[in-house]
């Protein structure tokens, strides 16, 4: 996966709300992120917990379903298409 | 005149597999709507191949299934098939789906700016979920099926003669219609963890160009 270029430093609080919420993933579950990598659940926390790019980005997917949420988007409040 | 719908399918990793296999669920409806369908499959999905028979058969509807960055999408083994500012003129005039990371940020906005021309991918990474016990057989895979029919239903959706735009909302329903069922009592704690997944890729999927461009 290319790295972004505009990553924002998340802080210790958020990064242990998004490794508890990774523990929470079934086991046995891969996530394909970007061209062509692929992680087991336990490689995500550890990627989390270093503060690698594929970490930084599993943290900014988490932000946006929290910002997601307080928008209402799981109650049908989706950005209509361009 | 038969119309053709031109798909690029590689198969190098698990991810592309997936694609690839379930991509292959609309293949008896782009026939029974009279379509030719040109697969561009595995070591096929090249540029010169890609590049050739767009030339000489000009399908009106891509579906490009791989990976990809902000300004091009790779066909099998990660090699280029369309980068912007090299061959993005190819899809002039035609309908693009881009089933992969982030092409729809530059080349598809690059893209959408042909006139009577429409492209759909992701802004951002796509993400998909699956098994590993199903990477043998994705098609059986029901986690992968929350995040590949949503993305299957732009393709169907076109294919039955509705808008781009129509496309895009339908999809986005599909992936809402995935993630509330996620979230009812019934479901397990465990299962409900991929929501997360399921809203980025439904929050990233855009259009880009003519909106109301039908097949």
């Amino acid at each position: 996966m290319d790295s972004d270029k505009n990553i924002t430093q998340y802080d210790d609080s958020v990064k242990e709300l998004v490794l508890t919420r990774l523990e929470t993933l079934p086991s046995g579950v891969v996530i394909s992120v970007g061209s062509g990598q692929e992680f087991t659940k336990e490689e995500l926390i550890k990627s989390v917990r270093e503060g690698s790019d594929i970490g930084q980005k599993i943290i900014e997917i988490e932000m946006s379903f929290l910002q997601g949420l307080k928008d209402g988007v799981l109650y049908g409040s989706t950005s209509t298409p361009n | 005149m038969a119309r053709h719908l031109l798909l690029t399918r590689p198969e190098h990793d698990y991810a592309t597999r997936y694609l690839s296999a379930w991509i292959e669920k609309v293949f008896d409806l782009a026939n029974n709507k009279g379509y030719s369908i040109i697969d561009l499959y595995r070591e096929r999905a090249n540029r010169e191949e890609f590049e050739s028979v767009i030339n000489k058969r000009n399908p009106c509807f891509l579906v490009i299934n791989g990976h990809g960055n902000d300004d091009s999408v790779t066909g099998h083994e990660n090699k280029p098939l369309l980068t912007a500012k090299v061959n993005l003129s190819l899809l002039q005039g035609k309908i693009t789906y881009a089933i992969s990371c982030r092409s729809a940020r530059v080349l598809g906005e690059e893209a959408g700016r042909y006139v009577n021309t429409a492209y759909v991918g992701y802004q951002e990474d796509f993400i998909l979920l699956y098994r590993e016990e199903y990477r043998t057989r994705p098609i059986e895979d029901k986690l992968a099926e929350l995040f590949l029919n949503p993305s299957n239903l732009v393709v169907t959706t076109l294919l039955k003669g509705h808008s781009v735009k129509e496309s895009v909302v339908r999809a986005q329903q599909e992936f809402l219609r995935n993630i509330q069922s996620l979230l009812t009592s019934k479901t397990k704690s465990d299962d409900s963890s991929v929501l997360r997944y399921l809203v980025w890729d439904m929050k990233n999927l855009v259009l880009q160009g003519d909106a109301n461009k039908t097949l």
